[in-house]
C-alpha cells in the first residue's frame, strides 16, 4: 500500500470532518455543562456521557460515507491512480483518529469512577486499561458502519442488509442464552478473580474487533471498487 | 481545500508531478492559488482540471469538452493554453471531445466525427479541406453530422 498515498488521503478525510469533530467535541462540552449545572456531578455521570458521546463520534466517519454522492468526494478520490484498499485504509484510519479523544475521554471518566471505590484497582491503572478498550469500542463501531455505508447506500440499506441484522439481533442472543452462567455474579467473581479471566476477555475481544474489522474492510474496498458516480453529477 | 492545497494533494498520486512546470502553468493561466475550490467559477475550475492533468505531463491527455460551458475569454485561454503544450507534431496527444464546430478548427489536426453512435467521417483537417477549398471547417463538419444538409445561412440585404 502506498505510504505516502494513504498519509495524503488521511489528511483529506481528517479535513474533511474536522467541522463535526469539532462540533461533537462542543456538544460533548455542553452537555458535560448542563448535567453538571442540573446537580448531576457525579463520576457516573461523567463516564456515561464520555461513552454515549464516543459512540456518536464513531459515526463521524461513515455519516460522512453516506454523504459521499452528494458532495462529489468518492468520484474524486476514484479517479486517482490509488487503490480502493488505500481509500478504504484512509477512512478507517480516520476513524481510530476521530474515535481517540473521546477514548480518552472515556477513560478518564472510568478511572475517576474507580478512584470512588476503595477496593478498585488504582485510578491510573483503570485508565490505562480502559483507553484501548474504549478505543477499539468506539473504532470496531465506526469501522463497521463504514464498510457496511460503503457497501450500501442508505436506501438500499432498507432492504435484505437491515433484515437480515435484525434478524440476527433477534437470534443471537437467544442462540447464546443456554452458553450464559445460570448465575452471572458468582461467574464474573471467579472470572476475574484469575488474572487470566480479563486477560482471556479482552483477547476475545480483540478477536472479535478484529474479525469485525477485518469483514467490514472488505465491504469498504468492494464498495468503493464498484462506486460509480451519478452521471448527472458531471 | 485551496488550489494550492488540492494541487499539493495530486502530487502525491503521480510520480512525474513536475512542481515547477505545474506552478508555470498555474501562473500562465492565472490560478488563485489560495481561492478555496469550491468557490471557483466554472472556467476556472476548467483550467484547474487542465493544470492538474498536465503537470505530470501524460503521453495521452483526454480532455471531454473541456470548453462548454465558459465564455469567450476563458475559453480562448484554454485553448491557447492546450495548444502551447501541444505543439504540432509534438511527441505527446490530446484527444478531445466537443459539441463546439469552432474548437475543432482551432485545435485538431484530425477529426472523429461520431453521430447516432457511429462514425460519420475520420479524416485530418487537411483532407476535409482539400475536399471542399471554399466551406469553412465548421460548415464542412456540419456537413457531415446532418449528412450532408448545409447549414442555413442568412443572406445580406436579402
Amino acid at each position: 500500500m502506498e505510504r505516502r498515498q494513504l498519509a495524503a488521503l488521511l489528511a483529506v478525510e481528517l479535513r474533511r470532518q474536522r467541522r463535526v469533530t469539532a462540533r461533537l467535541l462542543l456538544s460533548t462540552a455542553v452537555i458535560a455543562g448542563v448535567f453538571w449545572l442540573a446537580g448531576k456531578r457525579g463520576p457516573d455521570t461523567g463516564f456515561a456521557i464520555a461513552l454515549g458521546m464516543g459512540f456518536g463520534a464513531a459515526l463521524i466517519v461513515p455519516v460522512g460515507v453516506t454523504k459521499d454522492r452528494l458532495e462529489g468526494t468518492l468520484a474524486f478520490l476514484t479517479g486517482l491512480p490509488t487503490r480502493p484498499s488505500t481509500i478504504a485504509a484512509a477512512r478507517f484510519a480516520a476513524v481510530a483518529v476521530t474515535t481517540l479523544p473521546w477514548a480518552v475521554v472515556a477513560a478518564g471518566g472510568l478511572a475517576w469512577v474507580a478512584a470512588a471505590f476503595q477496593e478498585a484497582p488504582p485510578p491510573g491503572w483503570v485508565a490505562l486499561g480502559a483507553l484501548p478498550l474504549a478505543w477499539v469500542a468506539f473504532t470496531t463501531v465506526g469501522w463497521i458502519l463504514t464498510g457496511v455505508f460503503s457497501r450500501w447506500d442508505l436506501a438500499q440499506l432498507l432492504g435484505v442488509p437491515i433484515v437480515v441484522a435484525v434478524i440476527a439481533l433477534l437470534v443471537l442472543p437467544r442462540l447464546a442464552g443456554p452458553l450464559l452462567p445460570a448465575d452471572p455474579a458468582a461467574w464474573f467473581d471467579t472470572f476475574f478473580a484469575s488474572p487470566w479471566g480479563p486477560l482471556a476477555m479482552a483477547g476475545a475481544a480483540l478477536l472479535v474487533a478484529a474479525a469485525a474489522g477485518a469483514a467490514a474492510f472488505g465491504l469498504a474496498v468492494h464498495g468503493i471498487a464498484m462506486y460509480r458516480p451519478d452521471p448527472a453529477s458531471f | 481545500m485551496t488550489v494550492g492545497e488540492h494541487l499539493a494533494f495530486l502530487t502525491q498520486f503521480y510520480p512525474t508531478w513536475d512542481a515547477a512546470y505545474t506552478g508555470d502553468l498555474a501562473r500562465r493561466l492565472g490560478l488563485p492559488l489560495g481561492d478555496k475550490v469550491g468557490t471557483l467559477s466554472k472556467g476556472t475550475k476548467v483550467k484547474l482540471a487542465f493544470v492538474a492533468a498536465e503537470a505530470f505531463r501524460p503521453p495521452v491527455l483526454l480532455l471531454d469538452e473541456p470548453t462548454s460551458g465558459l465564455d469567450p475569454v476563458v475559453r480562448r485561454e484554454v485553448i491557447d493554453a492546450i495548444l502551447e503544450r501541444f505543439p504540432d507534431a509534438g511527441s505527446r496527444l490530446v484527444v478531445f471531445s466537443t459539441h463546439i464546430l469552432e474548437d475543432v478548427e482551432g485545435l485538431a489536426e484530425r477529426v472523429v466525427v461520431l453521430a447516432d453512435g457511429a462514425v460519420r467521417r475520420d479524416a485530418t483537417i487537411a483532407e476535409l479541406r482539400r475536399e471542399q477549398p471554399d466551406e469553412t471547417l465548421s460548415n464542412i463538419l456540419y456537413g457531415i453530422l446532418t449528412n450532408g444538409t448545409p447549414p442555413t445561412r442568412r443572406v445580406a440585404g436579402g
